[in-house]
């Protein structure tokens, strides 16, 4: 079920949540968690119930496993560092054999000339969500940061369904104290309003800002031979916005549906294409997988506390894990290295003491992550190839008639020192309205508040817009986006399939 | 009690703005789906399949036509005077039977109807097809009926300024709204062969003129399509069953007339010399119906494919299409049982037809179009 579909809209959510806190109202609050549980399974079922076992499977290992590591005085020091290492194996042999199996035959294959059959599994759902939440359990009942172990609590921290599919990846320690908490068991009509608000952002995001961009950078990727200058340029762009508001939407609408029951997620995206660095746009983008990614993988293999080129490898290892994570194939794995790359850099440079002009250095991030998606995008190699090829074809720049008449009528006309520029075909692809919107967009991205600041989220005692006016504001957002939605096939959220 | 009232004024809002918009659309309602009243009334769009289900809904009649292009023609005037009850044309340019299907339940479910007056078109040549688009019409939810309108060509129009006219549709008759006939394009193309060959850019005869000659070309190689049918033939007798024979059980007061469009002898013609299997396909499942209409006093199937006006390409605009005149002429042969076919005539009926079609002399029109198409080669 997406979050950006009627029945989930005005089915599923709304009789979730009532029966939820009627059942707590009636001080089932057992009964309320399981019902919970339930719902979000049956949330995760509405795709395939053939996926439900294994995260039924994957959920009841890891909680025995877990439960098993925290009790300390039972085990040896030795056998629970097994008992951890059989854990982590675990998890990373499910994720592994349903997400690169194909991908490491297809490469032993090509290097060994072999023909091994490919297994062509499908991939469960939030698969690498769940693994990656589980695995964090683990590791902290093993250093003993663990403190609940009531079974609904852990169910509900699992499968919970606002970030059940594509995160944010939460943390045990700042969901199950939540589910736990009596206060949350009680409607709290600002959290509900402020969710409300919240994923109507979310699902404005998503369905109207996101799914334009979509048939833009489709068209640029998967459809078109070969790319202008300009056209390359506005594929990049359409699909960097495309993803970012795909992806901040899903997180808006999982944080508005969760807020709805008491329950607060973390932040995901803090504004990440204002970001002036590119570390600084990892602690802007996909926050809870940086977080994971930094405590459970960078820390761990050494961190910066074993000299620089120990920290350099630990970075480059860290991204390229991070991109391995997003897919297997060897695009996501060069676009991890392409990230891990320039966080070396940018750490070397610093040592040296460099300085750089803020705009400058916003002007070489944004492009560097612009050029990065390319690889996260392409399908295949030609695509990304075929995009960046476009985007450094100085000599083949063709101006659209609508630009050109644009142009000619408005810029040129404020200034003679402008030049001529012709049109020399209609693009198929591109419009003027690509571009306007291109614009428009960079301008919301770099000039306004996120959705965050505006509704001061996390810290909702601070929000200043629980008045009538944003209620009517957001209501009229929620319902055109309802209208967009209605008037276009559902998407899916790009994040679905990592 | 501030944020609960804020939680309200989101709900409200909500709540108000989908009024406003479903209010919108069922004030203008271009389909007529919910009401026929207002400035606009009677105005009705082309597109017959989504239209049909706002005719059932909101007009007043007890027959209908739910034919083909082969029965756009067909006066509903003339047949109300002529076959009694009072009829609309709901026809379906180009639609099969699957399609039609969840139109006649649907007009059947909701009315009482007298009669129903249908066209057999490419009898044997069923196929289910994916189910419609625009099914939700037909169904017993009347709230998904919104649906229609929620696509870029309602929206627009409805919620701007600019004038409603246009998206609206066009007042007429329910007479025959989606008549050809009149259309200069299709009646400049009767009267005989030289005036299909005027219209030889025009891609129906692009595709006809290949299509008769490929025919002749295969006849002379001696490539005759005669494959074995059994399992067609079944598919073509369960699919009358569900299709048709279902509707005529299901509601014995209504009267069925099925009526085998007189498509031209040269349709025949390629048939019989050329796609056997086809045709004894047509034929087989022709027998079946007329045996199966034994059982109901309640439908009639009419044929009329021994008549002479078929051999007179005038009468034609391709190979299947023919004048307005003919749609009356079947009315007053339907009224004068002129056509009927039963278990005693059907035999005499599909052997008279096989004769014909095999008589016709294809070659000579193939010679002509070559001719006409190829002058510099003769």
């Amino acid at each position: 079920m997406l979050f950006n579909s009627h029945i989930f809209i005005f089915t599923f959510l709304p009789i979730t949540f009532f029966i939820y806190f009627y059942l707590n109202s009636k001080r089932l609050t057992e009964v309320s968690k399981a019902f919970l549980v339930f719902s979000s399974l049956f949330f995760y079922s509405w795709w395939n119930i053939a996926y439900l076992p294994i995260i039924l499977v994957s959920m009841l290992f890891n909680y025995v496993v877990g439960v098993s590591l925290s009790k300390e005085k039972e085990h040896t020091k030795v056998s629970k560092k097994g008992l951890l290492t059989f854990g982590i194996i675990a998890n990373v042999a499910l994720l592994g054999y349903f997400k690169y199996a194909d991908f490491l035959i297809e490469n032993v294959n090509l290097v060994a000339g072999s023909q091994v059959p490919l297994l062509h599994l499908a991939l469960p759902l939030a698969i690498s969500f769940f693994t990656f939440q589980q695995i964090a359990y683990l590791v902290d009942s093993y250093r003993g940061e663990t403190k609940e172990y009531d079974f609904l609590n852990y169910a509900n921290f699992v499968t919970f369904f606002p970030q059940l599919i594509a995160g944010p990846i939460v943390h045990h320690s700042e969901m199950m104290p939540q589910f736990a908490k009596t206060r949350n068991k009680v409607k709290n009509y600002r959290n509900i309003a402020l969710g409300l608000f919240i994923f109507s952002i979310g699902l404005f995001k998503k369905v109207v800002i996101a799914d334009t961009f979509s048939v833009w950078a489709t068209q640029g990727f998967d459809v078109a031979e070969k790319l202008n200058l300009i056209e390359a340029w506005a594929t990049s762009l359409s699909y960097t916005f495309q993803l970012y508001f795909d992806f901040s939407g899903y997180a808006d609408m999982a944080i508005g549906a969760a807020l709805l029951f008491n329950i607060k997620l973390p932040i995901n995206f803090n504004s990440p294409y204002k970001a002036t660095s590119i570390q600084d746009f990892w602690r802007r983008w996909h926050i809870t997988l940086s977080r994971f990614l930094r405590d459970y993988v960078y820390i761990p293999l050494g961190g910066n506390r074993k000299g620089n080129f120990r920290t350099y490898g630990n970075l480059m290892a860290t991204f390229i894990i991070g991109g391995i994570w997003h897919g297997a194939g060897w695009t996501f794995i060069f676009w991890g290295f392409l990230h891990g790359l320039a966080l070396v850099i940018q750490r070397a440079w610093n040592q040296l003491g460099f300085k750089m002009n803020t705009i400058l250095a916003w002007f070489i991030t944004f492009n560097f992550i612009n050029i990065a998606w390319v690889f996260f995008r392409a399908k295949e190699w030609d695509d990304a190839v075929k995009v960046l090829k476009g985007m450094v074809d100085i000599k083949n720049i063709v101006f659209t008639n609508d630009f050109v008449n644009i142009y000619n009528h408005t810029f040129k006309k404020l200034s003679f020192m402008l030049p001529n520029i012709s049109g020399s075909k209609q693009s198929f692809m591109f419009d003027f309205n690509t571009f306007f919107w291109i614009f428009v967009i960079l301008v919301i991205i770099l000039k306004f508040k996120n959705s965050n600041e505006i509704t001061s989220y996390p810290n909702l005692e601070k929000s200043k817009i629980l008045t009538k006016v944003y209620a009517i504001y957001f209501a009229i957002l929620f319902m055109f986006s309802l209208l967009y939605m209605s008037l276009y096939s559902y998407s899916e959220f790009i994040y679905f399939n990592f | 009690m501030k944020n609960k009232k804020n939680v309200l004024t989101y709900i409200v809002t909500v709540f108000l703005l989908a009024l406003v918009f479903f209010g919108t659309l069922y004030a203008y309602d271009p389909l007529k789906l919910f009401h026929n009243k207002g400035t606009y009334k009677d105005y009705i769009q082309k597109n017959m399949r989504e239209q049909a289900a706002g005719i059932i809904n909101n007009w007043d009649f007890d027959s209908i036509t739910l034919g083909t292009s082969m029965l756009e023609n067909t006066s509903s005037k003339e047949a109300s005077e002529q076959l009694g009850g009072k009829f609309v044309n709901i026809s379906l340019s180009g639609g099969n039977y699957f399609e039609r299907k969840f139109v006649l339940d649907y007009a059947l479910r909701k009315k009482e109807l007298k009669k129903v007056l249908y066209s057999l078109d490419y009898l044997g040549n069923f196929s289910k097809g994916p189910i419609p688009k625009w099914s939700y019409l037909y169904d017993y939810n009347r709230f998904n009926d919104f649906k229609a309108y929620i696509n870029d060509k309602y929206l627009k129009w409805l919620f701007s300024f600019h004038t409603k006219k246009w998206i609206m549709g066009r007042k007429i008759s329910l007479d025959r709204p989606n008549a050809w006939y009149k259309d200069k394009l299709s009646s400049e193309r009767f009267g005989g062969l030289h005036n299909w060959f005027k219209r030889k850019n025009n891609w129906r005869y692009k595709m006809v003129f290949p299509q008769i000659l490929n025919s002749i070309k295969e006849i002379k190689a001696g490539h005759i399509i005669n494959t074995d049918i059994s399992e067609k033939l079944k598919m073509s007798k369960n699919f009358i069953d569900e299709t048709l024979l279902s509707a005529v059980e299901k509601y014995p007061e209504t009267e069925f007339i099925f009526v085998l469009p007189p498509y031209s002898r040269i349709r025949y013609a390629i048939w019989a010399q050329h796609d056997k299997s086809y045709f004894e396909r047509y034929k087989k499942s022709l027998e079946y119906l007329v045996l199966q209409s034994e059982n109901y006093e309640n439908m009639k199937i009419y044929g009329w494919g021994t008549e002479s006006f078929l051999d007179d390409i005038s009468n034609y605009k391709d190979l299947r299409h023919y004048e307005y005149k003919i749609n009356s002429w079947m009315l007053k042969a339907i009224k004068n049982n002129q056509g009927l076919l039963s278990v005693e005539n059907i035999d005499n009926y599909l052997n008279q037809i096989t004769q014909k079609a095999l008589q016709y002399d294809l070659l000579i029109l193939g010679e002509k179009i070559e001719k006409y198409l190829h002058p510099e080669d003769k």
